[in-house]
């Protein structure tokens, strides 16, 4: 996990110089204020891996010397498919679409996510699909 | 049924048959990363395909002077549409597909981290590109104000109409797919490895994918907030860029920018990712300077970050000395690559199978693409090349370098993965030696046009300018491109009609993808060979070679 | 080596061609076509090098029998040659754009003639405040002149009253964006008589390519009886 924590971080350190270079020979707002919530972006995941990376053992995909037995057991829980995420996205887009033609998209996205997330929740409870 | 994944050791289990839903209903459940990789790769190389065609019919009214083969208003939607096309829906989405095919089978994971997210991000993506295109059927036509949009030009009294409505939409929709599939990478690569798959063996093209991600978490928001203030001054009313009421156009160049500069380098490092797995296997040697390569990646996307308003050198408001000397500086590492990409095939063996002649055209392509882009980091060369052919003719040799011959190349060489068949040979090779003469045909000419002085996105040109032979010539060009890409069309069609097999590992990989068979199983593997360096695969092969001693099959 | 044919290419009158550029009607742009001389020799150097090295490496190491090749990953010395090489290439680079660049956007304290040049969709409006002469579009795709003396520093004031345009005249190798609510300034020195097409290089809107003018650079003696015979007046 140091590794990834280590990406993070060198993200926000490269922001927080560069932002720190621009603002001070430009004092230009925009691209300033970019810079600065970019370095947010790497401290925030870095922060949060760096913790954990001091708190847990390495896994075996960060072993050089790890054989592939090491990693047996469980990877996680992977869906055999869903109709969800396509219900979610249509809903998505005709929310989306209300900005520009009427409300009545705007309803039937409402309607939509709200079934598709209902929808999601029952099936996850279930432990299934479809 | 949610299956929990166990990991295995070498044949422990058979590839176990589900019983599922079959043919469209599939199609829409389904959250398989290779389902969904094949989804993004064919949705992408359809609106390609559009985007190509409109490309056609711009080159063919720039085939006279003074032409009127199309009005001038519908010749501002076709350049429109024809970069929006390209780079909002094509060259991120077709890398996106590629990854999401490949990078699990990389780095031996039996899918993407979130599978449900991967499904929800392509069905945006594909609802994104219907509304953006779906512009042309709207009575006053498709967006007609530049692939960039730039305020207050894209503004209601200046661009009022439902067509750009959608585009903004339509690409908004689509970019919040891009962002949601770039958490779903990043979470992939630091979760999903398989043991002994420390991050500095990762295969460059998982390497790259990964810093694609992090580049499209990094600008996708700042696009999408963009477009949404812009959407605001159009329909709700708002001043955000707009004079009259307290706003800053150049605000919007700046916010722009910031997102552009780095989607070119989403557009560019996956291709350069492909290239990079294509080199080693066809020349029979591990890839040279792989940690070198790596950092060089993330120079590249560490600098594409602060070189924005180079693209804004003409506007007169930026500081000028900061922007040109980091944009000098990404020739640097892109200059390691191509030495790295050289070092690779020193002393190899190598072999010219079409994915090894798409990667060698693309390196000879790109080359004269950085060359220009180089002279492009120069404010004073920028002030007259800008906005000029020259400009179109630089990002047209990076970006078909990357995208059409990397991508195509990619295309060639995971086809056999992805479907257990080959493309056919011969009609691959002349599709390469078509397309790479159409390409040069076509944007060298206008290279010559840029520093005559041509203006991009003019309609008409006069006898009286001395541009009349080159266009001519470039519009020829861009017929003969149009030529390899029906090739390509008719290569699929054999393949389909007329199967090769392939086998497995039909190039002798070196990366995992080559380790299960064609097309893979779902959740992926059966086995895994044991991970020691960043071509695990081509270890286990030279130590079997070795001890047959019989060197290369043939 | 790469470095002294940059400095061959900026050294004024040499004999590098001009790579399709026009030839510049301005001391400025003669800075500019001097650096685009010597970068594209420099870039095109570069080029056949590489392209040299890829096409060698191509036709040299085509598969030969069945010997397992050499599976060197690592040369630490090469590497580091080819990281430093690119880096002062660059440097050496940027050291002559600043050059050109200080010369180019140099502002001098009391131009000869001052003009406000206004950009709207479709057209340019050239006003010459101290002698209230103004020169205008007038109706779609005329193309009006802008009079200017040669040999002395030319200030123009660039404005846009709607969306975002570009100055430009391909002869002097110079574009500059009029953007609403921003005003740009930059001076130019005319090297010789002569009538110069000018273009509108930032798309905006549906007439882009029909905004087009001329720049006329006369003599600064032809330019004063100009001026007079103009005074005050309004024309198109």
């Amino acid at each position: 996990m140091k590794t990834e924590a280590k990406i993070f971080i060198s993200v926000a350190l490269f922001f927080l110089i560069i932002f720190l270079i621009y603002w001070y020979t430009s004092f230009e707002d925009a691209g300033s204020v970019m810079l600065f919530f970019s370095m947010g972006l790497g401290a925030l995941p870095g922060a949060y891996l760096f913790w954990w990376s001091r708190r847990m053992d390495p896994r075996p995909e960060d072993l050089p010397d790890a054989t592939i037995a090491s990693g047996q057991g469980s990877v996680g829980a992977f869906p055999e498919g869903s109709i969800w995420p396509f219900v979610i996205g249509l809903g998505v887009t005709s929310l989306a679409l209300t900005i520009v033609t009427n409300l009545w998209m705007g309803s039937i996205g409402i309607f939509l996510l709200g079934f598709a997330i209902v929808g999601g929740v029952r099936e996850s409870r279930r432990g299934g699909s479809l | 049924m949610t299956v929990t994944e166990e990991r295995s050791t070498i044949g422990s289990h058979e590839p176990s048959h589900h019983e599922g839903p079959t043919g469209l209903l599939k199609w829409l459940t389904s959250t398989d990363h290779k389902v969904i990789g094949l989804s993004y790769i064919v949705t992408s190389l359809i609106l390609f395909a559009i985007s190509g065609v409109l490309a056609e019919l711009i080159r063919t009214q720039l085939l006279f002077p003074d032409n009127h083969f199309v009005s001038q208003h519908f010749y501002n939607e076709l350049f429109t549409m024809h970069g929006s096309i390209m780079m909002y829906l094509f060259v991120g989405p077709f890398a996106f597909g590629l990854g999401n095919y490949i990078v699990p089978l990389q780095i031996g994971a039996p899918d993407m981290s979130f599978p449900r997210l991967n499904a929800l991000s392509y069905w945006l993506y594909l609802f994104g590109s219907i509304i953006t295109v779906s512009g042309f059927f709207t009575a006053g036509g498709a967006a007609d104000f530049g692939w960039y949009a730039y305020a207050p030009l894209s503004n209601s009294p200046f661009s009022p109409g439902m067509g750009e409505n959608l585009w903004y939409v339509g690409i908004g929709i689509a970019g919040l797919g891009t962002i949601l599939t770039a958490v779903n990478f990043v979470a992939t690569v630091y979760t999903l490895r398989a043991p002994g798959m420390t991050m500095w063996r990762m295969p460059i093209f998982t390497w790259n994918m990964f810093v694609t991600s992090i580049l499209a978490l990094l600008v996708f928001p700042v696009l999408t907030a963009a477009f949404a203030l812009n959407l605001a001054d159009r329909v709700l009313g708002a001043h955000v860029f707009t004079v009259s009421g307290g706003g800053i156009p150049v605000m919007y160049q700046h916010l722009f920018w910031f997102f552009g500069h780095p989607e070119v380098y989403i557009a560019a490092l996956p291709y350069f990712g492909i290239v990079t797995e294509i080199l080693p296997v066809f020349s029979r040697r591990p890839v040279f300077g792989y940690k070198g390569l790596v950092l060089a990646t993330l120079a590249i996307a560490g600098l594409s970050m602060g070189v924005w308003a180079h693209h804004m050198f003409t506007t007169g408001v930026v500081l000028l000395p900061f922007f040109s000397a980091l944009s000098y500086l990404i020739a640097v590492p892109t200059g390691i690559k191509f030495f790295n990409w050289i070092g690779t095939m020193w002393g190899g063996q190598l072999t010219f199978e079409p994915p090894m002649l798409f990667a060698i055209g693309f390196l000879l392509v790109f080359l004269w693409g950085g060359i220009t882009g180089v002279m492009l980091a120069s404010p004073p060369l920028d002030f007259g090349t800008n906005a000029t052919y020259f400009v179109v003719s630089h990002f047209h040799y990076v970006l078909i370098a990357t995208t059409v011959f990397a991508g195509f190349g990619g295309v060639y060489y995971w086809y056999p993965k992805m479907t257990g068949r080959f493309l056919h040979h011969g009609l691959g090779k002349a599709q390469f030696w078509i397309l790479f003469i159409g390409m040069n045909v076509t944007f060298l000419p206008q290279d010559i046009l840029g520093s005559m002085g041509m203006p991009r996105r003019y309609a008409h040109y006069y006898p009286g300018q001395h541009f009349t032979l080159l266009n001519q010539i470039s519009t020829v060009g861009a017929y003969i491109i149009s030529i390899s890409m029906i090739l390509f069309i008719i290569n699929f069609w054999v393949s389909w009609k007329k199967p090769i097999l392939s086998g497995p590992d039909p190039w002798l990989g070196h990366t995992l993808e080559w380790a299960t068979t064609s097309p893979p199983p779902p959740k992926n593997f059966t086995s895994l060979p044991p991970i020691y360096s960043d071509s695990p695969l081509w270890d286990f092969r030279l130590k079997e070679m070795k001890e047959k001693g019989e060197g290369l099959p043939r | 080596m790469a470095l002294s044919a940059l400095a061959i290419g900026l050294s004024a009158c040499n004999g590098l061609p001009s790579y399709g550029s026009r030839h510049p009607a301005t001391t400025q742009g003669n800075s500019m076509f001097n650096l685009w001389q010597g970068s594209m020799t420099l870039g095109l150097a570069i080029g056949i090098f590489v392209w040299g090295l890829i096409l060698y490496s191509v036709f040299k190491f085509r598969k030969k029998g069945n010997s397992i090749p050499s599976q060197t990953q690592y040369h630490v010395p090469l590497e580091i040659t080819y990281t430093v090489i690119p880096i002062l290439i660059v440097i050496g680079l940027f050291y002559f754009t600043i050059q050109s660049e200080h010369k180019v956007d140099k502002i001098v304290p009391n131009p000869a003639v001052k003009v406000t040049v206004t950009a709207f969709q479709w057209g340019w409006k050239f006003n010459y405040p101290k002698q209230n002469i103004t020169i205008a579009t007038t109706n779609p795709g005329s193309r009006p002149t802008l009079v200017i003396p040669t040999k002395v520093p030319v200030r123009i004031n660039l404005v846009s009253s709607d969306v975002i345009h570009s100055f430009y005249v391909p002869k002097f190798l110079f574009k500059r964006q009029a953007i609403p609510g921003v005003k740009n300034t930059f001076d130019f020195n005319a090297t010789k008589p002569g009538t110069y097409l000018g273009e509108c290089s930032e798309f905006c809107g549906l007439h882009h390519d029909n905004m087009l003018f001329y720049v006329k650079a006369i003599t600064p003696a032809a330019f004063k009886v100009w001026l007079a015979s103009n005074h005050g007046k309004a024309t198109a």
